[in-house]
């Protein structure tokens, strides 16, 4: 006569639900390895009697190399003295300036760059910085504006910056996009020599410019290119991926992204791209990549709008919370690849969009 | 400086780059059960290395080993940043294992604990996170806190390190809802009471006199009424004693006791059904059993975790949930049996088979119950 004692799901309260882990077990052997540390990973505990503005800019240096949020985590942790203060010194308000960009937060990150600006109108990184910024948030004209005062003798840099803002403006006929790509590569193989540290980049951004105006052909070669000077740049090789398949090349998408699927945007690709070419795996990766969806849901803060419609639309073909993945991410950035993914949540959806 | 800052700049790629990994999240399970409060917390042994230096050969990689060497350091400073308070006081924290946890980005070390909260029910419980913050901004502690049926989720941040949780919330409406449903399920689900109800009311389709022979009702408000002065009675006494036992006005002898009294009511009201001993008046028999019954409900509501006098909502609720339950027995099982009174089919297997059968799991449960053995399936 067991009393059975009841089980009821009575979930109240409850945010998101927070990730299980996979097995929790007690190794047998001491020298089992249970995780294995990237190079430069951190700041050893006993290396960090540096002053904090010194570790801050190491971890900054690690963050950008890398994209390791922890990296970014540190140092803002680093940067605390000074984090709510209005007028901290330019270098660490440059620095605060990197760390809430990363943070995606845009408007705080603007603020301080125009006081870097205000205090130091030569300062290349931050006209940078401040370009990108008013790129990913479609204010195009005023990001054209800060590309051409970019001073210093940087013709390569000033025509790569102003170039990807008209792409993503969509100015100009198709022809005229050409013309500018062109001449965009050409000055790249003249000054290359010259400005070599940006050359990758700017490879980079003229694939970009190329694929969007639908060259896909000439963007892969662009950001092969680009790959040979930098092997690691994670955002060229997340660009070659997507290149890769809208030209229906899944399985080329493999060797790029199959030894780094701890980047979330790179196990995105992986994932489609298992699918479309029908690996074995391909379930097996769309749930992996779930379940970080979930993770950063749980977090709270912020998400990967983007990525994550990408992930509803085009992985687990749940056109509905792509939809609204996709409008939420329009409210913060709106490239034409985000319009493109309104549109194609839409049309998936069957939704109307009105006054986009 | 200039360079190396530009070059700073354009690696950012501003699309997308906080997805290239996992930021730093550790994962916290609190389990309230009644009176004790335990849990685990699992964090990150890239966060590990980032606090103590886990690596510590230096070759990248780190190993069970290494992980153990700073079991001491880990639990001293979770119990220094982990600060749990319960409405009886504040709760150290007890470290049972170090074990590993593997997430889908790596591995974690997982610190099992207890704590000392364990004298009386919990009702409020206060968690202070505070951990790696100083290192690490971004980080978040995701805490998973289960009470019972409920399961709570909050993220720990930097600018939000406290949490608060009171058993007691949700309003009187929502406990209400909860007990019901226990209530429900109690009869449902327990065989026992079912098989006691049924073998109270089977017989209500007929009347003996003197004879002890089965004489079909004529009419079936006949037969209502006498189920209904039955099944009240029964229900008023079963409240009273739940009622008496929970406030601990009457405290119940051992369970296994109450168990074997409950199980002999459904024996004995199964012999009566078949040799009608008993012939009217069974409310008092149902009174008397309803008594034995309130004893056994009560044991359920402490087995809840609860006690004293919080119970109100409760009570209230569970009550409802059995009465609930009952009447649904009744209204399914009454108007067919009416129907088929008259009917060999219902005397022989309902009447006749049933109760033997019931009477006979009664006895077994008794046996059961008396010899603290187990042969019965249920």
């Amino acid at each position: 006569m067991d009393r059975k004692r009841l089980c009821l799901a009575l979930a109240v309260f409850g945010a998101a639900s927070v990730p299980a882990a996979a097995e929790t077990y007690k190794p047998a052997r001491a020298d089992e390895i249970l995780e294995v540390l990237p190079r430069g990973f951190s700041v050893p505990p006993g290396d960090r009697q540096l002053p904090p503005e010194k570790l801050a800019e190491l971890r900054l240096q690690q963050g950008k190399k890398t994209g390791d949020p922890r990296a970014y985590g540190e140092a803002e942790a680093a940067l605390r003295p000074w984090w709510d203060d209005p007028k901290p010194p330019v270098a660490i308000r440059m620095m605060r300036a990197t760390i809430l960009q990363f943070n995606h937060q845009f408007a705080a990150s603007l603020k301080d760059l125009d006081q870097v600006l205000a205090e130091a109108p030569d300062a290349t990184d931050a006209q940078i910085m401040k370009a990108m910024i008013l790129m990913t948030t479609a204010r195009y004209p005023a990001a054209q504006a800060v590309c051409e005062s970019i001073t210093g003798r940087r013709p390569l840099l000033r025509m790569a910056c102003a170039a990807n803002a008209k792409s993503l403006a969509q100015i100009g006929t198709a022809d005229e996009q050409h013309r500018d790509l062109e001449r965009l590569v050409t000055l790249a193989d003249f000054l290359g020599s010259q400005e070599k540290d940006i050359l990758p980049w700017v490879l980079t951004t003229a694939g970009d410019i190329a694929h969007r105006a639908g060259d896909n052909d000439r963007a892969e070669g662009l950001y092969r290119r680009s790959l040979q000077l930098e092997p690691e740049d994670l955002y060229t090789i997340t660009s070659l991926a997507d290149a890769l398949l809208d030209m229906d090349r899944p399985a080329e998408v493999f060797p790029l992204t199959d030894d780094r699927r701890d980047q979330d945007g790179l196990l995105l690709r992986l994932a489609l791209a298992a699918k479309r070419a029908g690996r074995a795996d391909a379930q097996e990766l769309a749930s992996v990549l779930g379940d970080r969806f979930a993770a950063a849901k749980a977090r709270g803060g912020a998400r990967h709008w983007r990525e994550e419609a990408y992930y509803h639309l085009l992985v687990v073909d749940d056109a509905e919370e792509a939809m609204a993945l996709a409008r939420t991410n329009y409210e913060t950035q709106k490239e034409p690849i985000d319009r493109r993914l309104l549109t194609e949540a839409a049309v998936k959806s069957r939704t109307k969009l009105e006054g986009m | 400086m200039r360079r190396k800052a530009v070059l700073l700049v354009l690696g950012l790629g501003v699309a997308e780059p906080a997805l290239a990994h996992r930021p730093s999240d550790a994962f916290l399970t609190l389990d309230i059960e009644g009176t004790t409060l335990s849990g685990e917390l699992d964090v990150a042994l890239k966060d590990l290395e980032v606090l103590f230096g886990v690596d510590q050969n230096g070759d990248g990689q780190i190993s069970w080993g290494e992980v153990q060497a700073q079991e001491q350091a880990f639990t001293t400073y979770v119990q220094d940043r982990l600060k749990l308070q319960t409405d009886s006081g504040p709760c150290a924290l007890l470290p049972l294992d170090l074990q590993i946890s593997k997430y889908s980005d790596g591995a974690y070390a997982a610190l099992i604990f207890n704590t000392t909260c364990t004298d009386r029910p919990i009702k409020t419980l206060d968690a202070d996170y505070s951990l790696l913050f100083d290192l690490d901004r971004q980080h978040r502690g995701l805490l998973r806190l289960t009470y019972r049926e409920q399961i709570i989720t909050t993220a720990f941040a930097d600018a939000a390190r406290t949490f608060h949780f009171d058993a007691m919330a949700g309003g009187v409406a929502r406990q209400m809802q909860t007990f019901v449903k226990e209530g429900l399920h109690h009869i449902f689900a327990g065989f026992d009471h079912m098989l006691f109800l049924i073998a109270l009311i089977l017989p209500a389709v007929y009347f003996r006199r003197r004879s002890r022979e089965l004489h079909p009702r004529e009419h079936l408000r006949e037969v209502l009424w006498d189920t209904a002065k039955v099944v009240t009675a029964f229900t008023a006494a079963h409240t009273l004693s739940l009622c008496l036992t929970t406030f601990q006005v009457i405290i119940p002898p051992a369970a296994r006791v109450v168990e074997a009294a409950v199980a002999l009511t459904i024996l004995l009201a199964s012999l009566n059904n078949l040799a009608g001993v008993v012939k009217e008046h069974r409310w008092v028999v149902g009174f008397g059993f309803g008594l034995i019954h309130g004893v056994g409900y009560a044991s359920v509501l402490r087995d809840l975790g609860l006690s004293g006098w919080s119970l109100a909502t409760p009570l209230v609720g569970f009550n409802v949930g059995v009465e609930l339950a009952q009447l649904a027995i009744i209204a399914a099982f009454l108007p067919v049996a009416f129907l088929l009174r008259r009917t060999k089919f219902y005397k022989g297997i309902f009447l006749w088979g049933g109760s033997m059968a019931t009477g006979a799991l009664a006895l077994g449960w008794m046996v059961e119950q008396i010899g603290n053995v187990k042969f019965l399936p249920f």
